[in-house]
């Protein structure tokens, strides 16, 4: 691209890199950037860097924190006999945006998804059977998506936590299939969590 | 092109952008096709359920740029049972996983159609290791990779010698080999009578009927081996899916002994 200066067609090309960005809307952004208001790109820039310094994932849930344990991990209001499994951090925010979950949470980072190279031991699950085996957990809701892969992890967790926890739960009832958690609504995710059976 | 109707097995489902999914589709119509699913992601989607993976589905799409997009869709049918097993999934995923290698885009080869959906059907029952071997063997034979079972591929002779223990196999020369040409030929390996046996069966009965044979898991695996060589060598292909398909039959076989 000759069309631009080649510091400007860097920056287009950076954006262009980001998930869900194409061509056009790279260039929109990079101009955009160029002539926004005083400190609101150093203000992006340093947002960008800070973030990616302070943080990390929370050595007890896999959760995004910046201190360790993670907030959730810490508060002690929380009931620590309940453990709700997610595939991603966002799920988790997802759930507190409900109000109706007050126990903790463990992210396995991921699905089971052998054509992508993602097996069992590619998830956080061996951490996950750490923490279950120390014996303070009465349940384990199992919230992995409602699709082929979130119902395959989920199941095979079940095979493995069965023997080990008193209670194995998946949510689902009310979940439309294939519809992500993380964009259910509030109310149908709060059902699906009240509703949830033993498997 | 315009809008089209294709009846079509999600092979493949990937993430994209916010709320997309971006599917791998193998369709009666037109073979193996890339297509963008939009919004499927969402609880609201009337989409959704026609694109989940592994789905058999009857979908409208419509020509893009660079990507078809899908308008339209209703299943016909969803095999659950391959959620409720990790190796039946495994099993699915592997032969999803080898259409999407070896096949070329945009040619349509109904036969490959019926031969995954087949597969799926038949894994509800089935035995998956051998219903992994079945689909190898009869995707390799309707891409034109058969390999030469009834006769010694060194001259036009038959392979089987009365009473021979052991028979030979050529994967650069794609068949099996006479004990007689074998002490030549330095890349033959060897292969049992039985196994031999056992893909000729598996090649000239349906899928439906070849699932029903009782093979010894020895058999299997040293067909399991062979295909996998002949499968690199011909197809240039090393699958992701392969070493869970592997690792989780490996565990099956640990389990089973120590019972
Ligand atoms: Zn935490
Ligand atoms: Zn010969």
């Amino acid at each position: 691209m000759h069309l631009y200066p080649s510091s400007l067609a860097a920056l287009i090309e950076a954006l262009r890199k980001l998930p869900g960005i194409g061509p056009k809307t790279a260039q929109r952004l990079a101009l955009y950037l160029l002539h926004a208001p005083e400190g609101e790109a150093e203000g992006l820039a340093q947002a960008i860097l800070d973030a990616r310094e302070k943080i990390f994932f929370c050595s007890v849930c896999g959760n995004l924190t910046d201190t360790d344990p993670c907030e959730l991990c810490r508060d002690e209001k929380r009931d620590r006999s309940l453990l709700c499994v997610v595939e991603w951090p966002r799920d988790i925010i997802a759930f507190e945006r409900t109000g109706e979950f007050n126990g903790v949470y463990h992210v396995l980072h991921g699905v089971l998804s052998p054509m992508d190279g993602i097996g069992p031991d590619d998830l956080k699950i061996a951490e996950l059977l750490k923490r279950v085996s120390k014996g303070d957990i009465k349940e384990v809701i199992l919230a992995t998506n409602p699709n082929v892969e979130g119902e395959a992890t989920a199941l095979y967790l079940a095979q493995l936590l069965k023997p080990i926890v008193p209670k194995v739960t998946r949510i689902a009832h009310g979940l439309p299939v294939g519809g992500d958690l993380e964009f259910a609504d509030t109310a149908t995710l709060s059902r699906s969590l009240l509703g949830r059976q033993v498997i | 092109m315009g809008i089209y109707k294709a009846e079509s097995i999600v092979l493949r489902s990937r993430v994209y952008g916010e709320a997309d999914r971006i599917l791998v589709l193998y369709t009666r119509e037109a073979g193996k096709l890339s297509a963008i699913a939009k919004g499927v992601r969402k609880t609201t989607s009337r989409l959704r359920g026609a694109v989940q993976l592994f789905t058999h589905t009857h979908l409208l799409l419509y020509t893009g740029k660079t990507l078809d997009t899908v308008s339209q869709g209703e299943a016909e049918e969803q095999f659950s049972y391959l959620e409720q097993d990790l190796q039946l999934f495994t099993a699915a995923s592997y032969c999803a996983e080898l259409v999407d290698r070896l096949t070329p885009d945009r040619e349509p080869q109904p036969r490959v159609f019926y031969l995954i959906l087949s597969t799926l059907r038949a894994l509800k029952d089935g035995n998956p290791e051998l219903l992994t071997r079945i689909f190898e063997l009869k995707l390799l034979d309707i891409l034109g990779y058969r390999p030469r079972l009834n006769s010694c591929v060194m001259g036009d002779h038959p392979a089987a010698v009365e009473g021979a223990k052991q028979l030979w196999f050529s994967i650069e020369r794609g068949g099996v080999i006479c004990p007689a040409c074998a002490e030549h030929c330095k890349e033959a390996i060897p292969l049992s009578p039985a196994a031999l046996g056992v893909m000729a069966y598996i090649l000239r009965s349906p899928l439906q009927q070849a699932v029903k044979a009782k093979i010894s898991p020895k058999i299997l695996r040293e067909m399991a081996v062979l295909l996998q060589k002949f499968l690199t060598y011909h197809g240039d292909v090393k699958l992701q899916s392969r070493y869970f398909l592997d690792a989780l039959r490996d565990s099956e076989t640990t389990r089973h002994k120590k019972q």
